[in-house]
């Protein structure tokens, strides 16, 4: 999944690099006050950086004759926690492509969003989800198998995005030549058949053993004190939400069957509506593009994004487990 | 006369001619991880790569620059003529390459550059021969300059240059722990390996069980390791930064060793424009 150089333009390894930037700053400030916590998460990093470089590099025989080896981010992300995870990672990565020449330097970016941070991320949530509905395990192997193939998944969109952004005048393409037909189902097919399950058998095959062995040596998260920062966080969105009003025209793709009609005609593509938008399937909600009678559209907006928040909250907080409360 | 034997003659059980005997191995892919394991800390043992004994050295950030420069150069250009100027400029820089380095440079350079050739092999036959051949040599120069950097330069003078150039030290810290205990994870790995190897009497169900036991051994390793480091560390006087070694300070003529590239990179936003 290494992407070399070449096979993405400067454009794209600049755009994935900047998006890492705010990654790896909040990672440096989670991983901070995890070593105040445990002190030996410092040289761990560095240590855990070493061993992710040799799981990558361990063979493992596959069915056919041929060898896949693990990348193990959501090993790591689960034995050192996902922020650790995503900076060791990324030194692993920066340490093959400077030193060892795998995977490319200018692509080091988009080798780091998608191995770095797609990959534990993914694969913690759902081991996180599995511990939460006590199925650990199940929530493991499943993460190990989504985080390997989503991040492959990401590679082979950013892969096959290169034909239609750099290409000559003549449309020859100036990096990678697949288009995204023939690049993520490549990416795909390999990771779904393959490499998904060798990631998912190494990664349940030495979280079993360190469970049994050592089970004291795994990650433990750090009980939430304060809920107040995402509550800023989704009023502030809430209020936000009518921000997009500003724009004059309407979202691409949200177009009701006369305004696509208009559009149709103004592109001289057709005069018509495609029949199945024209006598499909109509609902009518209740508040209707978030509009409510009698009160301005932005009110409308941020009253809607309120319930919703409401409604969703309401509905983890009915599926939480009780806290015992009892006192002898 | 009878066929009885001498006194001097070796018994039959002697006479009869070795049969070999097949050793099967049990693991093939252990010995195969053996194999490239060796081959890395073979790598990882060896001294510092001899940089050609000239009286004019870059520092080690200014080589860091000029990599970064070069191949953003090689990814931008679309055309031949600069291209050729950049593959000479590095031709010459080889020239100073002692031969044994030069041999290794060509070997994996070689290599790395087929590889690449491989993976867009199929565009021969759906875009044509131009986009395969601009691809290869684009590709092949980008991975010749890095292989050149990687040839002269060390681990030291990387952590070096990462430095001057401010990167944060969590990252230098841990870059520079990952390349020790590198070498010390790989050797516990493969002395793990050879013992399963010698002690492993009846063949495993499946191959995988060892996995869980090799790499689980291997994590408790180093959460024993990171421990022990701490510790040496906080005796040390660890005060969570990086000491940077002394370097040479930083001269007008080792920035004006990157002025073709700024030139060319000029050149290149001028011309568009």
């Amino acid at each position: 999944m290494h992407i070399p150089d070449n096979y993405l333009s400067p454009a794209t390894c600049g755009t994935l690099a900047v998006a890492m930037a705010p990654i790896w700053t909040v990672a440096v400030l989670k991983v901070k006050v995890q070593i105040k916590q445990h002190r030996e998460t410092l040289p761990m990093l560095g240590i855990a950086a070493a061993l992710a470089f040799l799981i990558m590099m361990f063979n493992l025989p596959i069915p056919g004759g041929t060898t896949a080896h693990a990348v193990g981010g959501t090993l790591l992300a689960v034995l050192i926690g996902p922020w650790a995870a995503c900076l060791a990672l990324t030194v692993t990565l920066l340490l093959q492509a400077l030193l060892f020449g795998d995977g490319g330097i200018l692509a080091f970016g988009a080798n780091a969003f998608n191995m770095a941070f797609i990959m534990p991320f993914v694969g913690y949530a759902c081991y996180r989800l599995g511990q939460k509905l006590h199925h650990e395990k199940l929530g493991l192997a499943i993460g190990a198998y989504l985080g390997i193939n989503i991040a492959a998944l990401v590679a082979g969109i950013e892969l096959g995005l290169q034909p239609l952004l750099a290409h000559t005048a003549s449309g020859a393409p100036l990096y990678c030549p697949y288009g995204l037909n023939i690049a993520v189902p490549a990416m795909l097919a390999a990771h779904l058949l393959v490499a998904g399950w060798v990631e998912l058998v190494f990664t349940l095959l030495v979280y079993q053993f360190v469970q049994k062995v050592a089970p004291t040596n795994l990650y433990q998260t750090t009980p939430k004190t304060s809920q107040r920062p995402w509550f800023y966080l989704l009023g502030g969105l809430a209020l936000l939400t009518p921000l997009g009003l500003l724009a004059s025209n309407t979202a691409w793709g949200e177009w009701s069957p006369s305004e696509l009609k208009h559009l149709l005609v103004q592109q001289h593509v057709g005069s018509t509506v495609p029949q199945g938008m024209a006598h499909g399937f109509h609902f009518q909600a209740l508040f209707s593009d978030y509009a409510i009678a009698g009160l301005p559209v932005s009110v409308g907006y941020i009253l809607s994004a309120l319930t919703a928040i409401l409604i969703f909250l309401l509905l983890i907080r009915g599926l939480q487990h009780d806290q015992s409360t009892f006192k002898n | 006369m009878t066929n009885q034997p001498s006194k001097t003659d070796l018994p039959t059980w002697l006479q009869a001619p070795n049969q070999p005997t097949t050793k099967r191995n049990r693991h093939p892919f252990l010995a195969r991880n053996q194999r490239h394991l060796q081959a890395l800390l073979v790598r990882l043992a060896q001294p510092a790569p001899a940089i050609p004994a000239t009286r004019w050295q870059l520092p080690p950030h200014i080589k860091l620059l000029r990599l970064g420069l070069l191949l953003l150069l090689i990814a931008l250009i679309n055309n031949g003529l600069f291209l050729w100027g950049l593959a000479l400029l590095l031709g010459a820089q080889l020239l100073v390459l002692a031969p044994s380095q030069l041999r290794r440079f060509l070997r994996s350079w070689l290599f790395s550059s087929l590889m690449a050739v491989i993976i867009v092999l199929p565009t021969y036959w759906l875009n044509g021969p131009a986009t395969l051949l601009w691809f290869g040599f684009k590709t092949s120069l980008i991975l010749a300059n890095a292989q050149y950097y990687r040839a002269t330069t060390n681990f030291q003078d990387l952590l070096t240059g990462l430095k001057t150039l401010h990167c944060p030290d969590v990252l230098i810290m841990t870059l520079a722990i990952a390349i020790t205990y590198l070498r010390m994870l790989g050797n516990y790995l493969l002395q793990t390996m050879e013992a399963l190897s010698l002690r492993t009497v009846a063949p495993a169900k499946h191959p995988y069980r060892l996995i869980g036991a090799l790499f689980g051994n291997l994590y408790l390793k180093s959460y024993t390791y990171a421990l022990e480091l701490y510790a040496a560390m906080e005796a040390r006087g660890f005060n969570g930064h990086y000491a940077k070694p002394a370097t040479k300070p930083t001269r007008w003529r080792d920035y004006l060793s990157l002025s073709p590239y700024v030139a060319l990179m000029a050149l290149l936003i001028f011309w568009r424009n």
